[in-house]
């Protein structure tokens, strides 16, 4: 999956707690989106009921980059479990909730709450 | 009276990223709030691919016109095409709550722009789509 470069990858997997955390930085839009599901890709061909997105670097979401997310939170559904975001941006956070995201996700101040609430 | 700015984009997707930093650097430079930034970046982003990939039959060069106006503490912005007819008021709401694997994604760019722009307006003028959309600065506390 490094089969992009670091500048234009958008986000970076980790694995915390046993819980893999999507750590996404830059603008999720149009161009991103691709890059970003590529990533994601290996994380859905896995079967995981908790996935954390730190959203603490991302500057901006648009509808494409929001559908991408719908991917990860469908995923998680289909485990029987849920998608949690966390530090997210006020702007983000605005545009997640404009888009009725918001009843389908978990959404934590921090990554320390939101590893707290994550307890596989 | 205020200040405009008119950025012309070709009908490519690589077009888009410089349309967007242009913009971006001229809403800054004008002190223009955050929120009124990220509608302008995102009306980019939403209309200007749906016309890019859409809009156009023919392989011909087109531009996308795209016209900022400050004035009364309010960004004003149209996007211009001579695309096909699209209105996207008349484009129909997603439905937010739809069991979540039979949710719709279509629809959802114009959505947000609806819900964060404080007016949203079309016209058929000329042959033309003008897309308008207006923010106004919130009295801050």
């Amino acid at each position: 999956m490094n089969s992009t470069s670091p500048e234009a990858a958008p986000a970076r997997l980790e694995c915390v707690q046993g819980v893999p955390v999507m750590v996404i930085t830059g603008r999720l839009d149009t161009h991103a989106a691709p890059i970003f599901d590529a990533q994601a890709a290996k994380l859905l061909g896995e079967k995981h009921a908790r996935v954390l997105l730190d959203l603490s670097g991302v500057t901006f979401i648009s509808s494409a980059g929001l559908r991408s997310i719908l991917q990860i939170i469908k995923h998680t559904n289909r485990s029987g479990g849920r998608t949690g975001i966390f530090s997210v941006p006020e702007q983000i956070l605005e545009a997640i909730e404009i888009s009725g995201f918001q009843p389908l996700i978990d959404i934590y101040p921090d990554r320390e709450t939101a590893l707290n609430g994550s307890s596989v | 009276m205020g200040e405009s700015l008119t950025i012309e984009v070709p009908n490519a997707q690589d077009a888009i990223a410089p349309a967007t930093e242009e913009a971006e650097r001229w809403l800054e430079a004008h002190e223009v709030p955050t929120k009124a930034i990220y509608l302008a970046l995102l009306a980019i982003e939403e209309l200007v691919t749906n016309c890019i990939n859409y809009g156009y039959d023919d392989t011909a060069e087109h531009t996308i016109r795209i016209e900022f106006g400050l004035a009364d503490g309010a960004m004003t912005m149209e996007v211009v095409d001579d695309g096909h007819e699209f209105d996207p008021l008349n484009a129909p709401e997603p439905d937010l709550l739809v069991e979540l694997e039979d949710r719709p994604v279509g629809g959802l760019g114009i959505h947000m722009l609806r819900k964060l722009a404080d007016e949203m307006a079309y016209e058929r003028v000329d042959g033309k789509n003008r897309v308008k959309l207006v923010k106004r600065s919130e009295s801050t506390e």
